[in-house]
């Protein structure tokens, strides 16, 4: 006579326990959880923004959630342009010709995309750029891509900033 | 008549280990390309595109300098000026930008329907001093807005 025979439950155990079966639905509804909640985040901004030691964009108490536009990041070592990526010059040292005409072909690429899409829907033509920009640089190194973007017809600038609300607006 | 017994059926038993599979693949491709830092953006104009400055009458400017913020606007006919000098030293990043809130809120009470700021900074200032200035010349979110309206001038 078995050793359950009497009593089914013990039985059912025993026979889980010999296949070596894991609980997979515990798992299977955590990893659902942490999916929706990444999905969720993925979804938060229009546009992909860069965070990385050579990008650390500027910290403030705007509120204004980030809009979907030409997207320009500047790091402490390259702008970078949709595909495009232009090497940022030595600290102090001025825009070479060869850097500006990348970066303004770029722009101006990217914004005539924007602009024809627009006529094809009977909107006005965009004039926003967003910037990313690295809190360290120096403003001598980001006033030539403003002056770019406005060359290419972007004068609305914004800038990306992370969200502090919590603290006083001091800089860092 | 005598009805069969019914065979002990067990309820079937979902395969959870290719869901499990595809699961863990969107969660690493998801985690690769996740931004867990909250972002926001701040607005501004270039001078010489659509809004350029409008010469308001109060012309209100705010230099950002290797000293800390310079404000300068129109009163009385003469230009008056007002320095906000950073908090602990400039060298150590300590743009005030609690100062040029305070001294923003004290103009706008006197101006309130200004809402245009040209921001003019200096070559050598890190662009967070930049942002500092116009995160506070823009107002406390909670308590409305100051001058929103930021013009860079070139």
């Amino acid at each position: 006579m078995s050793r359950y025979a009497r009593s089914p439950r013990l039985a059912r155990r025993h026979r889980a326990e010999a296949r070596g079966e894991l609980p997979l639905a515990a798992m299977v509804d955590m990893m659902t959880n942490i999916l929706l909640f990444l999905l969720n985040l993925y979804g938060a901004t229009p546009v992909a923004l860069e965070s990385s030691k050579e990008l650390q964009v500027a910290q403030a108490r705007s509120e204004d959630p980030v809009r979907y536009a030409v997207s320009v990041a500047v790091g402490r070592d390259r702008v970078r342009i949709g595909d495009t990526a232009v090497l940022m010059p030595a600290d102090g040292a001025p825009w070479t010709e060869d850097a500006r005409r990348q970066v303004g072909d770029a722009l101006a690429s990217a914004q005539q995309r924007r602009v024809d899409a627009a006529a094809q829907r009977g909107d006005p033509p965009p004039v926003d750029v967003l910037l990313q920009v690295d809190k360290r640089l120096a403003w001598s190194q980001v006033a030539p891509l403003v002056g770019l973007a406005a060359e290419a017809g972007l004068t609305e600038v914004r800038f990306v900033v992370a969200m502090t609300p919590e603290e006083p607006p001091q800089s860092r | 008549m005598r009805r069969r017994p019914r065979l002990p059926v067990d309820p079937p038993e979902l395969n959870l280990v290719p869901l499990l599979d595809m699961v863990s693949l969107l969660i690493q491709m998801l985690l690769v390309s996740a931004q867990f830092g909250v972002y926001a953006e701040v607005d501004a104009h270039v001078a010489g595109g659509a809004a350029a400055p409008e010469g308001e009458p109060l012309a209100f400017e705010v230099a950002v300098t290797d000293d800390g913020f310079s404000l300068s606007w129109t009163a009385e006919g003469g230009r008056v000026g007002q320095e906000v000098a950073c908090a602990g030293g400039c060298a150590a990043g300590g743009w005030d930008g609690d100062g040029l809130l305070r001294a923003a809120t004290a103009l706008k009470a006197k101006h309130p329907k200004e809402v245009q700021v040209v921001i003019r900074p200096a070559d050598g200032v890190p662009f967070q001093a930049v942002v500092t200035a116009m995160d506070a010349l823009r107002g406390d979110p909670a308590a409305g807005p100051l001058f929103p309206d930021l013009v860079f001038s070139p």
